[in-house]
């Protein structure tokens, strides 16, 4: 009886408060430009994001995004961005190993589909860096 | 006659131990759950904020919150977000300027789902022009196990 007594105030207080949660990413002033290191590593690749109301497509670069990697493009829905995150994690598979992650949204996106794409970026394991790429302002 | 037949009602007791019971598991779920920085953030009343699952690392001093109709610095409003003429975007501008240390580097963004995008987008580049390298995008925590 004691146990229900006190799971029962516990249960309605986990259920009525929102817990707060996050993502985080870098600002373009922080990573972007050459990184000053002269060597190519063939088997690194530098992501770009591009997030599209309808759908996210995810390119694989080279370093600093110099030359597209040929047959490295996919397109995923919002409806299962599981498959996004099952491909990254098949490319680390590979071998490859990732640079910086640009992260660029078009503007007719909603802000929520924006943090779903983060949040399975983030929730994939190999990509350790991820950059927003933002307008410019005087 | 008889005296004194009705029983004398016997004096209600406080039953302390399911009452400790609740105590405990509150204090503990209180003190695990609600640290004293995330009471620092506060939201506007019908903010609905988008979902993840990851949890947030610290919370920034510098607190930037997108209404339907303001951008918030720290609570104060700064600008109409309708506004679209960007000559307005230089209080928030200069309200960045103001309130950025030099050790800070990292601020909270605060937007509510259905947000356009572009305005995300602006008060990003703004917020990277004045200086701040990590923007932390403040969501709800969603269960790991209901992503799946």
């Amino acid at each position: 009886m004691g146990l229900f007594v006190a799971l029962i105030p516990f249960l309605i207080i986990a259920s009525s408060f929102v817990r707060f949660g996050g993502v985080d990413v870098q600002g373009p002033s922080a990573a972007s430009g050459p990184s000053g290191k002269t060597e190519v590593n063939s088997r690194e690749l530098w992501l770009i994001f591009e997030i599209q109301p309808d759908k996210v497509q995810v390119q694989a670069y080279r370093k600093d995004y110099a030359e597209e990697v040929a047959g490295l493009k996919a397109e995923f829905s919002y409806d299962d961005l599981s498959k996004m995150t099952a491909y990254l994690n098949s490319l680390a598979a590979k071998s490859y190993v990732f640079g910086p992650s640009l992260f660029h949204a078009s503007p007719e996106t909603k802000y929520e589909k924006a943090i779903e794409v983060l949040n399975a970026m983030k929730s994939s394991e190999p990509v350790k860096e991820i950059v927003m790429a933002a307008g410019v302002v005087e | 006659m008889k005296v004194g037949s009705m029983k004398p009602k016997a004096a209600s007791m406080i039953i302390l131990t399911p009452l400790l019971d609740v105590l405990t598991v509150l204090l503990i779920f209180l003190i695990v759950s609600f640290s004293p920085e995330e009471a620092t953030i506060k939201t506007s009343a019908q903010m609905k904020l988008p979902t993840s699952v990851h949890h947030l690392k610290g919370v920034p001093h510098i607190h930037v919150e997108i209404t339907p109709d303001n951008l918030k610095v720290n609570g104060e409003s700064v600008l109409n977000i309708h506004d679209t003429d960007l000559g307005t975007w230089k209080a928030f501008k200069k309200v960045l300027s103001e309130k950025k240390t030099p050790k800070e580097h990292t601020a909270l963004l605060i937007a509510d789902r259905s947000t356009a995008y572009k305005v995300i987008d602006l008060t990003a580049a703004h917020l990277t022009a004045a200086g701040f390298s990590d923007i932390y995008f403040l969501t709800e925590l969603k269960n790991s196990k209901e992503t799946k």
